[in-house]
């Protein structure tokens, strides 16, 4: 099993993926000049994070089709856990970090 | 004059609630806090109000009219209309009572109060924003507001508010130096 296949690359397109957007994100609200609002609308922000999640698991589908049950199971928690953790970190570091937002 | 704590989503996050406090009026008024006099905004039909929030700054610093805050407040009283592809906050209102009661000017003023002096000591002794928000946050802010002010409210809102439970000093609250340093938080 080629763990850079199965894993890593999934892994790397939905990390690439939610850091452009983070980037276009960031890009708009410094080009409005208003930080703390008037980013990307709600509705393209999360679309676009359930596209590059859809597109990580597809990609680990297709990358897992000739291995065994078992070790799919595991790639796929290891890489359940990993997103679950990347979202946190880019996302909310992103929002908290940049002091757009804040609980 | 009503007294709101509000609650509302967090920009651009999925989980998570942001708590702020809104004093409601049924005709313009004027209102000095932190030496700057705002005037009332149009929230809904009939509704005049001024937004009192606690931010992310880096440290935690209160804003009068954050946008945020504003439009979640609007969103609630009927002043924007929400749109299924525009962003909307959620927001979520509860009624402050002071003493049972609805209506309370002595404790507005009381609550503003300590707004400005919070407002003098963010700037001379700032509370630093916690990490990830894990600390005195503005859900921690606007509860302790309430609290010091007399006033009684659900602090639970829907959502992830978290720390709405803990309570800044009161010591931040106050227009002058303590004779003791104030205690550092989110260090």
């Amino acid at each position: 099993m080629e763990i850079k296949k199965t894993y890593f690359l999934p892994a790397s397109l939905f990390t690439l993926g939610l850091l452009i957007l983070i980037v276009v994100d960031y890009s708009i609200r410094q080009y409005t000049g208003n930080l703390y609002s008037l980013g990307l609308p709600e509705l393209v922000w999360f679309l676009f994070q359930i596209l590059f999640a859809t597109a990580a698991i597809v990609l680990f589908l297709r990358n897992t089709r000739f291995i065994p049950i078992k070790s799919k199971l595991i790639v796929g928690s290891m890489l359940i856990v990993s997103g679950i953790i990347i979202y946190a970190l880019i996302i909310y570091g992103y929002v908290i970090g940049t002091r757009i937002d804040g609980f | 004059m009503t007294i709101y704590v509000g609650a509302r989503d967090l920009s651009g996050l999925p989980i998570g609630t942001h708590q702020f406090i809104v004093i409601t009026y049924s005709s313009r008024q004027s209102i000095m806090i932190g030496r700057r006099v705002y005037v009332t905004r149009l929230l809904g039909p009939k509704v005049h109000g001024i937004v009192i929030g606690a931010q992310n700054r880096g440290t935690l610093n209160v804003e009068v009219f954050e946008k945020a805050d504003t439009l979640a407040a609007q969103e609630h009283f009927g002043g924007v209309k929400k749109v299924w592809h525009k962003s909307d906050y959620d927001t979520e209102m509860k009624i402050v009572k002071f003493n049972g009661s609805e209506f309370s000017l002595h404790h507005e003023r009381k609550l503003v109060s300590l707004v400005d002096a919070y407002f003098i000591n963010q700037t001379l002794d700032p509370i630093r924003y916690p990490t990830a928000g894990a600390g005195f946050n503005s859900n921690s802010w606007a509860q302790s507001v309430i609290e010091y002010s007399g006033g009684k409210v659900g602090s639970n809102m829907k959502g992830l508010d978290i720390y709405h439970k803990r309570r800044i000093p009161e010591t931040y609250f106050i227009p002058y130096c303590p004779s003791e340093p104030r205690v550092k938080l989110n260090q």
